[in-house]
C-alpha cells in the first residue's frame, strides 16, 4: 500500500496535475452553483477536455469537479436556497437560515470545514478499503460479476424516492435497451441500426450523458425562470464573517465525526449516494441532540448544517470503492467516469489496482488535494464565484448548449451526433416531465454491454443452463441481496398501507 | 339490481380509472415503446447456426423487451390502483401553462438542429456565431452590443485554442471551398 500511495501522490502531486485539480475544482464550483445543474452536467461538460489528457489527469480533473459541483451546490444551498444538486437539499435547511440571519459568511465556512473533514475521513477508508476489496474481488467470475451488476442495477431503483421504484426500474431498463443499439461486439450483428450508418458503433456514452444531463438541465431552466428562486440574488455582498470560534467547532466536531462515518459508508453502496447519506446524518443528528438544541434544527443550527455537508462529501469519497475496486458505478456520477474511463481503454475493476496503479492511486490522491483546494482556495474566493451567478441566464443557457454540442461533436466530427442529441434532448426533457429520473438510465447505459457479455460468459461456460446463478455461493449470496433489496421497496409500501389502514380505522373508532 | 348510488359510485371509479395522470401516460408510452423494441429484437438477423446458440444476439434484447413489458404492466396497474385508493385531487392549482418558455425552448431545440446542419456547411466560425446570436435572441437578449459581445470573441477564443494550441481541425465549411 505504502508503494502504491508514493506512487498516486507522484502523479497527483505533479504540476500539471495539482492544476488540473484546481481548475476542476473551480469549474465545478461554478457550475455545481447554478441551480439545475449537477455533478453529473459538470464531469459530462469535462470529458471531450480530457480525451486530450493522459487517463490519470483526465480522472483527477474529473474528481476535481465532481467534488466542486458539491461545494458548489452547497453554496447555492447557502446563499439562495437553490441547491444545485440533490446532495446539498439538506444543507439549505440550516444554511439558508444562517444566511438570513447574516452569517453567510461562517454558514459557508463551516460546510467548507464540515466537507473537508468528511472528505478527508472518508479518503482515509478508501485507501484501506479500495485495495482490500480490490483483493478480495480478484477471486469473481463472469457470475458473480452479472450478479453484481443487477445488484447495482437494482439497487440504484431501490433507494430512489418515494414511490419511484418501478420508474427507476423502467429507466435502468430503457437504458440497458439503448446499450443494445449497434453492432453486437460478440457476433458482429447489427441490432436496432435502422440502415443507419452513424448507429453502426452503437450511441456514444457521452452523447447520452450530454444530452440527457446537460443540454435537458439547461432547456429545462428556462421552463422553471419563473419559479421562486429567480430574481433571489446571492447575498455575496453580505458574507459576514468567515471565522468559526472555538466553542463552535467543539459543538460540531462530534457531529462531523459520525456523519463521516455514516456517510461514507452510505456512499459505498451501491445506488445509495450523496443525497441519502446527507437527510440520513440530518435525520441522525437531529434525533440525538437535545430537546433544546432539537428546536434550533431548520432555522440555523451549526449541526444541521454540519451533518449533511460532512456525509455528502464522505458519501463522494464511498462512491468510488465499487467503481475502483469492482467496476461498478454506484451512482449516476460515477456511472458517467465509469464510461470516460472505458473510452481511454481503461477497465475499471479488481485489475486496475495492478494493471494501472497510477490510475487507482492517484484518483485517491487527488481526493485529498480536492478537499485542501476546496478550503484554502475556493473558499476564500467564493464571494466573487458567487458574483457569476449574477450573468445573465440567457447567456449562460446558450453557453451551455453550446459546450454540450460541440464537447460531443469534437469527439466524433459527425454533424449527426447533433442531431441525435437534440433527439435526445426531446426525450430526456418529456421523462424529466413525467418524473422520470435520469440517473438510472445512465447507469443501465453504461452497465448495459457488461451486463451481457458476463451473462453471455456464463451461459456459454455452464453450457446453457441457469446453474451459475446458484452454483458458486457469492453468486447465490449476492442474487439473494439483489432479491432483498427489490423487495424493500415493496414491504415499505406494505407497511405503510398497513399503517394507513390502522389510522383510518383508528379514526373511524 | 343495482341502484342508483352504486351506479354513480361505478361511473366514479370508472372516471378514475380513466384518469390521466403523469404516472399512468409514462408507464403506457413505456409499454408501447416495450412492445416496439421486442417486436425488432425479433427482426434481429442472426448468422447461419447462431439461431442453435445458446445465447444469440437477440437473446439479450428479447430478455429486455420482456422485463420492460411486465414492469410497465405493472407500473400501468399500481397507478390505476393508487387512482382507486387515494383519487387526485383535480381541484388543485395546477401550474399555469408557460407558452413563453416552451416557445423558447422548442425555438432552441430547432436551433439546435439548425446547428447540426449549418456546422459543417458554413463552417465552425459562422454557424456558431450565428447559434450563439439567435440563441441569446431567443432567450430575451436584444442588445446588438452584447449579442456580438458574446458570441464573436468566444466563438474566435475558442476556434484560436482548439486550432493553433491544441491542433484540432474545426471545418472551415464545404461552401467556402
Amino acid at each position: 500500500m505504502g508503494e502504491g500511495l508514493l506512487i498516486g501522490l507522484e502523479t497527483a502531486l505533479s504540476t500539471q496535475n495539482i492544476m488540473f485539480v484546481i481548475f476542476g475544482c473551480f469549474v465545478g464550483t461554478f457550475i455545481g452553483m447554478l441551480p439545475g445543474l449537477g455533478p453529473i452536467t459538470a464531469i459530462a461538460l469535462m470529458i471531450p477536455i480530457t480525451y486530450g489528457i493522459d487517463p490519470s489527469s483526465g480522472m483527477i480533473l474529473m474528481a476535481g469537479v465532481y467534488y466542486g459541483a458539491i461545494f458548489g451546490g452547497s453554496t447555492s444551498s447557502i446563499l439562495i436556497n437553490a441547491p444545485g444538486v440533490a446532495g446539498t437539499v439538506a444543507t439549505s435547511f440550516d444554511g439558508y437560515p444562517m444566511a438570513c440571519k447574516g452569517q453567510a459568511g461562517k454558514a459557508l465556512a463551516l460546510a467548507a470545514y464540515a466537507s473537508f473533514s468528511g472528505g478527508t475521513i472518508a479518503a482515509v477508508f478508501l485507501l484501506v478499503a479500495a485495495p482490500a476489496l480490490s483483493k478480495i474481488s480478484l477471486s469473481f467470475q463472469s457470475p458473480d460479476y452479472f450478479a453484481l451488476l443487477l445488484l447495482g442495477l437494482t439497487a440504484v431503483a431501490a433507494f430512489s424516492s418515494k414511490g419511484n421504484f418501478l420508474k427507476s426500474i423502467m429507466m435502468t431498463l430503457f437504458g440497458l435497451m439503448l446499450s443494445t443499439v449497434g453492432t453486437d461486439q460478440a457476433s458482429g450483428v447489427e441490432r436496432f441500426t435502422f440502415g443507419q450508418i452513424d448507429l453502426l458503433d452503437g450511441i456514444s456514452f457521452l452523447l447520452i450523458a450530454m444530452s440527457m444531463f446537460a443540454l435537458s438541465e439547461a432547456l429545462m431552466s428556462i421552463l422553471s425562470k419563473d419559479d421562486k428562486n429567480e430574481g433571489q440574488k446571492p447575498t455575496s455582498s453580505n458574507m459576514g464573517s468567515l471565522k468559526l470560534t472555538k466553542a463552535e467547532i467543539k459543538d460540531v466536531a462530534p457531529t462531523v465525526a459520525r456523519s463521516s462515518v455514516l456517510g461514507f459508508f452510505v456512499g459505498v453502496l451501491p445506488g445509495a449516494g450523496a443525497t441519502i447519506a446527507s437527510f440520513l446524518a440530518y435525520g441522525l443528528e437531529r434525533n440525538l441532540a437535545s430537546a433544546k438544541e432539537k428546536l434550533k434544527f431548520g432555522k440555523g443550527s451549526l449541526r444541521g448544517l454540519a451533518a449533511p455537508e460532512t456525509a455528502n462529501n464522505a458519501a463522494c469519497s464511498g462512491s468510488f470503492v465499487p467503481l475502483l475496486t469492482l467496476g461498478i458505478p454506484g451512482s449516476g456520477t460515477t456511472a458517467v467516469m465509469l464510461g470516460a474511463l472505458m473510452a481511454y481503454g481503461i477497465q475499471p475493476g479488481p485489475r486496475l489496482f495492478i494493471d494501472n496503479p497510477e490510475v487507482f492511486w492517484s484518483v485517491i490522491v487527488s481526493m485529498y488535494i480536492g478537499n485542501i483546494v476546496l478550503l484554502f482556495i475556493n473558499l476564500p474566493l467564493i464571494p466573487y464565484i458567487a458574483k457569476a451567478l449574477d450573468l445573465p441566464k440567457q447567456l449562460l443557457t446558450v453557453l451551455i448548449l453550446f459546450f454540450s454540442l460541440i464537447g460531443v461533436y469534437l469527439v466524433s466530427f459527425n454533424a449527426f451526433d447533433i442531431f441525435m442529441m437534440a433527439g435526445f434532448a426531446i426525450i430526456a426533457i418529456g421523462l424529466r416531465l413525467l418524473n422520470f429520473s435520469m440517473s438510472p438510465l445512465i447507469l443501465g447505459f453504461i452497465l448495459g454491454g457488461m451486463l451481457e457479455q458476463n451473462l453471455r460468459r456464463s451461459v456459454t461456460l455452464y453450457d446453457g443452463s441457469i446453474s451459475f446463478l446458484w452454483d458458486r455461493p457469492i453468486t447465490l449470496t449476492i442474487l439473494v441481496i439483489t432479491g432483498l433489496v427489490l423487495l424493500m421497496p415493496l414491504v415499505s409500501s406494505l407497511r405503510k398501507d398497513k399503517n394507513t389502514d390502522d389510522s383510518v380505522k383508528v379514526a373511524e373508532i | 339490481m343495482i341502484t342508483g348510488h352504486t351506479k354513480k359510485q361505478t361511473v366514479h371509479k370508472v372516471k378514475q380509472i380513466m384518469n390521466i395522470t403523469k404516472d399512468k401516460v409514462g408507464a403506457l408510452i413505456f409499454f408501447i415503446f416495450s412492445v416496439s423494441y421486442g417486436y425488432y429484437a425479433y427482426q434481429i438477423p442472426l448468422y447461419p447456426g447462431e439461431e442453435y446458440d445458446v445465447f444469440s444476439s437477440q437473446s439479450m434484447p428479447k430478455l429486455y423487451a420482456l422485463a420492460s413489458i411486465i414492469i410497465s404492466t405493472l407500473a400501468i396497474i399500481m397507478s390505476i390502483i393508487n387512482d382507486i385508493k387515494s383519487p387526485p385531487c383535480n381541484n388543485v392549482n395546477k401550474k399555469e401553462f408557460n407558452r413563453k418558455g416552451w416557445t423558447q425552448l422548442a425555438s432552441l431545440i430547432a436551433l439546435m438542429v439548425f446547428y447540426g446542419s449549418t456546422l459543417e456547411l458554413l463552417g465552425f466560425i459562422i454557424s456558431t456565431i450565428l447559434f450563439l446570436i439567435f440563441g441569446y435572441f431567443i432567450l430575451g437578449e436584444r442588445r446588438p452590443k452584447i449579442l456580438l459581445v458574446a458570441s464573436v470573441p468566444v466563438v474566435l477564443v475558442f476556434w484560436a485554442i482548439m486550432t493553433k494550441l491544441l491542433g484540432i481541425y474545426l471545418t472551415t465549411g464545404d461552401i467556402w471551398s
